[in-house]
């Protein structure tokens, strides 16, 4: 896998991370609008950036890589909204009527409690809530596995208290 | 929180309802319009520059009133000033590469914003200068000749809305620097 990945195949890695690329940037990006400019963003990015994929991490790590980066870049240019802004138009967001109703609702809580951890945290908590183990979250974020452990325990802590005060 | 709350907490985070793929013709477009958005805006910037330098050229040579000059020297000064640090950003900006690791990225991206604040101080700074200077304009003549300048008030007019615009900017530069270092 060392050359260039075929556009094809681009598009298809693209399409294959689709559900996690939504993922992130839900947990990045309340308003909706800019939450699906976002989504389409790093897919956009993602299928840039496998052209360049030369096979010195797995590429699980380096899409993860390439979306949470695209997501810094977002934060960077547009989170200068004001709270209030954003919590009217989270109200409004709606998602597909064909899911049950209580796990929407859940899921909802879930992506507003990780919106409110701390961007250091959230990063860890959502490739954690990935499945992503610990090794891999490190080489990812660039920081030591120890570091990972503790934002971890800080991040579910947090996460813990956020989900309660919702409930 | 146990590992059997957080197992489940993951299955409820991946089981996000699915939603219809990228159409990565319209990002590639989108793209394509945005660095279109970027060039005309940085032409533009250009052509904005060279005006007002050209103006200011002008008005040396053909000695202008004192404060029109010194409102078109601050303008050019300031532009220039401006113009040269936002387009090292962007370079900057430009040049982070998407496949690097976090930690990397996250601290590019905090320098850009250290340096944005940095603008948005000596914007501040600038213009207090600026409007120091006018007052103390404004005064010399108003003692000289019992005569209000009225481009010298119109300055200052201009001068009390920038002040407030720039703070909002560094302010909000300070609180995404903050979201940042988190």
């Amino acid at each position: 896998m060392t050359e260039h990945i075929k556009e094809q195949d681009r598009s298809h890695i693209v399409e294959t991370f689709w559900p996690q690329i939504r993922r992130a940037a839900k947990g990045y990006e309340q308003r909706s609008a800019l939450c699906e400019e976002l989504s389409q963003d790093m897919a956009f990015a993602l299928w840039r950036a496998l052209g360049n994929f030369d096979g010195q991490c797995k590429l699980n790590t380096y899409v993860y890589r390439v979306i949470h980066n695209v997501a810094v870049d977002h934060i960077r240019k547009y989170s200068r909204q004001k709270e209030d802004e954003l919590a009217e138009e989270q109200v409004h967001s709606a998602d597909s009527p064909e899911v049950n109703m209580q796990q929407q609702q859940q899921q909802q809580r879930l992506e507003r409690a990780i919106q409110q951890l701390p961007l250091s945290h959230r990063q860890v908590m959502m490739l954690k809530l990935e499945g992503i183990d610990t090794a891999e979250i490190s080489d990812v974020l660039g920081i030591s596995e120890a570091n990972v452990g503790v934002r971890l325990h800080r991040a579910k802590a947090q996460l813990t208290e956020q989900l309660m005060e919702k409930n | 929180m146990d590992n059997h709350d957080f197992s489940d907490l993951a299955q409820l985070w991946q089981s996000t309802p699915a939603s219809p793929p990228p159409t990565l013709e319209k990002c590639i477009q989108r793209h394509k319009k945005q660095q279109l958005r970027l060039f005309f805006g940085i032409a533009l910037e250009t052509l904005i520059m060279l005006s007002v330098s050209a103006w200011f050229v002008q008005a040396l040579q053909e000695s202008a009133p004192l404060v029109t000059q010194f409102w078109l020297g601050f303008g050019c000064f300031w532009g220039a000033s401006m113009y040269v640090l936002v387009n090292r950003s962007r370079i900057t900006s430009l040049r982070i590469l998407k496949n690097q690791q976090l930690s990397q990225s996250l601290e590019a991206h905090q320098q850009l914003l250290r340096q944005e604040l940095r603008r948005w101080d000596l914007s501040i700074k600038a213009t207090l200068l600026f409007a120091l200077v006018l007052v103390l304009l404004i005064l010399v003549q108003y003692a000289m000749s019992s005569i209000l300048l009225s481009n010298g008030l119109l300055g200052l007019l201009v001068v009390a809305v920038l002040l407030p615009v720039f703070k909002v900017k560094k302010r909000r530069a300070q609180q995404v620097l903050k979201t940042l270092s988190e």
